[in-house]
Parts: structure tokens; sequence; C-alpha cells
């Protein structure tokens, strides 16, 4: 499913940045500390012509591989076309979801992770088994949000999108307001609405389990 | 967040009211102004010493009103104008509401002279705008008769634009002249031209209307009304638009809007493409498009469409808004639009404009084809996505 690589590839970037800044220490993640935000103040509209122009066949960066010797036309189809999309989302719900796995990581105490260390656990057996179940459900919510904005998004597939198939915030909006026909889109809309409501329920859900706890 | 709200609910609340009542109640603001001069007015006395002109647009059309035009006028008949302009056409079925709130209160003096606005509204069977023609408008007959038969005469198109070829000229040194020879063209260069997707934009509709004109009769479309039946023609266009796809850039990538293909025709991506001549024009002048682009006009043309302004039937000032139309297409006025930032065609026809306005679109001033859109350019938008994208 094409749908889920930007969830599912913005959550790993976002994971590894977040561990990065929650453990790393040294001057490169400081430095990611640092730029990692930058994407949450570029408006999406921005974003997507910026990609455009940036990944574009002829654009910067195949200019810049034609340049060191790249064939010309060597370079792949980004830009309208599903990649196009995949590679702006991830960009624009990186800071998102970076900010709210270093919360979720900082809950993890360093005294768990000090004595684990002290009974001779091994880095990747404290992430195995301390870190990254600790950090799941928080992570998961986090996948729900970026979901909700991605399936409803509208600016970046219709720029950035290939002319078919579209996503159903571009095809709505095109039944809504080219063709005129209403009820298709209503039909669109309750689709999106369900598909949503699929991650409500589970936000929700777990919202309740922490009350609980 | 909700405390800041709290104090400007009710104010919300209020301005709701306030404007729910205004829309409801249009007699009672059209009734008031007009009524005292109404009198004096009628026994057809051709001294106006005023004019009342609504206008919409965009701000290009503001600064050619207010600007260029209106003082012009102002100076040479001694009329006083007043203005009123409404960005992007908001508010035009408010403006086409109070004029219809007029005749229907059976008033015989109008408050709105002059209105520019979308052209559907003069033709709307409320008939509340006024048929001219050369009798009236002494410049009128330089005006070509297919712009004005489209809205039976009553309203006067004074500035237009069309969709054109554009191509560079680096590559392509024939450029083609007609359809045909486009298609023909793009068969031979693969991977070379590119129209935009039609919903994202009027030049892209452009290259799939000539289609559709191909396949189909121009004049079912542009003197008879809608009719369903006409849409079986396009079968054959849009199987022939799908075939076009393997030769079109990329292997059939439509670009997003007006700006894609200028976008694609700039980076050298495209050879040739369909863009609008004042889009095109604007950005060559302002060095956006590298000089080697040229733009050029197939025969029969591409499809375009004017602007019109047109004279409310009970008009206040009728005089005066005819002397205003004739002094719009005036061709030095038609020259303002022309050789301006406004980069249009002139309203009346090519041959009577000065040849350093004719020089400025030079290869595309021709006439352009007509297309009448609402219902068939919904269906046409809707059919090409199910039919073409792939």
């Amino acid at each position: 499913m094409r749908g889920t690589t930007p969830i599912g590839s913005g959550s790993i970037i976002a994971y590894v940045i977040a561990l990065a800044l929650r453990f790393g220490r040294g001057p490169s993640a400081r430095f990611l500390g640092r730029i990692y935000i930058v994407p949450l103040f570029i408006p999406s509209v921005i974003a997507s012509y910026a990609m455009i122009t940036f990944l574009a066949n002829h654009g910067f960066v195949d200019g810049i591989l034609q340049a060191v010797g790249l064939p010309d036309g060597a370079f792949p189809k980004i830009v309208f076309d599903w990649k196009g999309i995949v590679i702006t989302q991830v960009w624009l719900s990186l800071p998102f979801m970076t900010v709210l796995l270093s919360s979720v990581l900082l809950e993890i105490s360093d005294s768990l992770i000090e004595s684990a260390r002290d009974v001779g656990a091994s880095s990747w057996q404290i992430f195995r088994h301390i870190v990254l179940p600790l950090s799941a459900p928080g992570a998961l919510i986090g996948v729900t949000f970026i979901f909700l904005g991605v399936i409803g998004g509208f600016t970046v597939p219709y720029l950035l999108g290939p002319n078919a198939p579209q996503m159903l915030g571009v095809s709505m909006v095109y039944y809504m307001t080219n063709y005129f026909e209403p009820y298709i889109a209503s039909t669109q809309a309750v689709a999106i609405f369900l598909l949503s409501l699929v991650a409500a329920v589970y936000y929700v859900r777990q919202q309740f389990k922490r009350e609980i706890r | 967040m909700k405390r800041w709200l709290r104090p400007i609910t009710p104010i919300i609340a209020a301005l709701f009211i306030v404007t729910a009542c205004g829309g409801s109640t249009p007699n009672a603001g059209g009734s008031a102004a007009p009524s005292a001069a109404g009198s004096a007015a009628t026994s057809a006395a051709p001294e106006d010493k005023e004019l009342v002109f609504y206008s919409g647009g965009d701000t290009n059309v503001q600064d050619l009103h207010v600007k260029q035009i209106i003082p012009a006028y102002e100076k040479a008949t001694g009329i006083k104008v007043t203005f009123t302009f409404l960005e992007h056409g908001t508010g035009a079925q408010g403006i086409y509401d109070r004029i219809k709130a007029q005749k229907d209160a059976g008033k015989t003096q109008w408050d709105i002279d002059l209105w520019e606005s979308d052209t559907g509204y003069y033709t709307r069977p409320d008939d509340l705008f006024l048929q001219v023609g050369a009798s009236d408008i002494p410049n009128v007959a330089k005006v070509p008769k297919p712009t004005l038969d489209f809205v039976q005469n009553k309203a006067i198109p004074y500035r237009g634009s069309s969709v054109v070829l554009a191509y560079n000229s680096d590559k392509v040194t024939n450029p083609p002249q007609t359809y045909d020879d486009l298609l023909a063209w793009i068969k031979a260069n693969p991977g070379k031209f590119a129209y935009n997707e039609p919903s994202t934009g009027g030049s892209g509709d452009a290259f799939v209307i000539s289609m559709i004109y191909k396949y189909s009769d121009y004049q079912k479309y542009v003197t008879q009304p809608f009719s369903a039946a006409n849409e079986k023609d396009w079968d054959a266009a849009f199987t022939a638009l799908k075939a076009l796809a393997p030769s079109l850039y990329s292997k059939g990538v439509y670009p997003k809007g007006n700006a894609g293909t200028l976008d694609l025709l700039n980076r050298g991506e495209i050879w040739m493409g369909s863009v609008w001549s004042d889009q095109s024009t604007q950005a060559l002048a302002a060095g956006q498009l590298p000089k080697s682009v040229k733009i050029t006009q197939i025969n029969p043309a591409f499809n375009g469409g004017a602007a019109y302004i047109g004279i409310t039937k009970n008009a206040t000032h009728k005089q005066a808004a005819m002397k205003y139309l004739n002094f719009l297409l005036e061709p030095a006025q038609q020259s303002l639009i022309v050789t301006g930032a406004m980069s249009g065609y002139p309203g009346i026809d090519w041959q009577y404009m000065p040849s350093d306005a004719r020089t400025r679109f030079s290869g595309a001033d021709k006439e352009y084809r007509l297309w009448p859109g609402g219902t068939y350019g919904q269906d046409m938008q809707r059919l090409w996505h199910e039919k073409v994208a792939q």
C-alpha cells in the first residue's frame, strides 16, 4: 500500500531522530536538535512548490547530479508521481512526530536504563526490552495523528501527485468544485471520515487506558 | 483559547444577523436613493452628469479603470464616475440580486448603470441588460460579431485573452499551423509537448476542447443552447486524447495549473505547450520565460474569451454609460489594454489597432474560438479524468 508509505517511513525516520535527541551526546545530535523543527514553520503550499523546483526533472537536484556526470534523463520521475507525495509528506510531518516521540522518550527515566546497564544489558537489549515497549503506545498515537493529516491532505497531493490515481482529498475537491457532483463528493467525504474514525477510535482507547492506569 | 473567544461570539452572531437581513430584503436598500432624481431624467435628457459603474475582477482590472480609463473619460466628458470594485467577483450574485430587485419592484430608474462581471449573468432569463448595437455605441461596429452574438448584444466585450501555442524557437523552427499539424508534431516529437490537467487551468482545457471541436461541430456549441446529446460526439475525442498520451511529456503527465506548463517550458522539459496569451506575454516581459520561447496561434484557433461590460436595462444614466463603452472601445484606450500590464486582446477587431499594439502578440493576433463552458465544461473535465488520465 503506497498510502501507508509516508506514514510508515515518516514515523521511522522521526523515531530515529527522537532516539538520537534523547540518548545522543555530541555535536551531531545537538545540530539535529536545532534543525529538525524547520519544516514545521514552512506552510505546505510553499513546501510543495519548493519540492517541485528541488526534485523535478531538470530541477535543482537533477541539475547537480547531471553536473557530476548523471546522464540526462536518468533522474527518476519524482514530481507528478506518488514518490513526490511521500517525500513531501514525510518532510512536512517529521518535526511534529519528532516532538511527540521526544516527549514520549523523555518519560523513560534514566535510572531504568542505567540499572539495566549495571546488570550488563547491551544497548540493543536496552532498546529492545525497555525503550521500545515503553515508547510504543505513544509512538502509535503519533502515527494516528500523521495518518489523519495525510489522509485528508489536499495541497501536497494536488500539487505534487499524479493525474491519476488521485488521493481522496483531491478527488473530492474536483467532484465538488469542478464537476458539480456534490453527492459523489459527499460520499468521498464519508469515506475519508470513516477511515479517520478508525484512527480516532484507536486514539481515544489509548487515552482511556492511560487514565485508568 | 476559549476565554478570549467568548466576548467575540456575540459580535459574530450580530454580524451574521446583519448580513442575513441585508440579503433577505434587497428592496429596502435599493428603493431609497434614486426616486428624487428620477422624474427629471426620464424625459430623455442626454445631459448625464454622473455614471455609476460596478466592477469586479483582479487588481489589474481595477488599475485599468481607476488609473487609466476613468480619469481620461472624466476629463473628456465632464461626467463624474462613481466606481465600485469588488475583487475576484465576490458579491457578484448580490449585485445581480440588487439589480433584479429593482426590476421586480417596478423601478424605472435603476441605481447601477454599468456592470462588469462573469459573462453568464448578462444572458440570464431575468432580462436585466440592455441590448445595444452600433446605433447606440458607434464603436460597437468594430467589435467582431461572434463575441456580441455570444451574449445577444446585452453586453460589450472590451478586452479578451485566448489560449495560444508557446514553443521553444531554439528547438522548433516551423511551429504547427493547424491542430492536425500540432497532433502530428506531438507524435513526431514524443515527450516534448504538455497540456495541463483540464480541471486545474483553462489552457489545458483548450487543448481538449480543440480535440472536441475536431470530432464535433463547433457551431453546435456557440449558436445553440446546452444539449446533452452533443456530448455523444466526445467519445472519439477522448479516445484520440488517450491514444496521444504516450507521446506527451513523461508519457502522459499533465502538469498542474496554467503555470505548470509555463514552468516546464522554462526548464526546457518541453518544447511546446498550450498557454494563455496574457500569462505567457507577461511572463516573457518579466523574464520568467527565456527569450527563445515564442507564441503563435493555430488555425482554427484555440478557444478564448472576452470580458464584458453590460448596461442595465433601466439605467439612470444610460447616455453616460453608452459614452463610457464607446470611449473604452476607441483604439487609444484599447491600446492601453494590449500594451499595458494587462497584456489583453482588444475588444475591437485587430485591424483597427495601431501597429505597435499588434506586434505585441505577433503571430497570435487572430480571432479565437469560443467555448460555452457551464455544464459542458464540468462534464468535459470529469470525462477527461475518467477516460484520459491514467
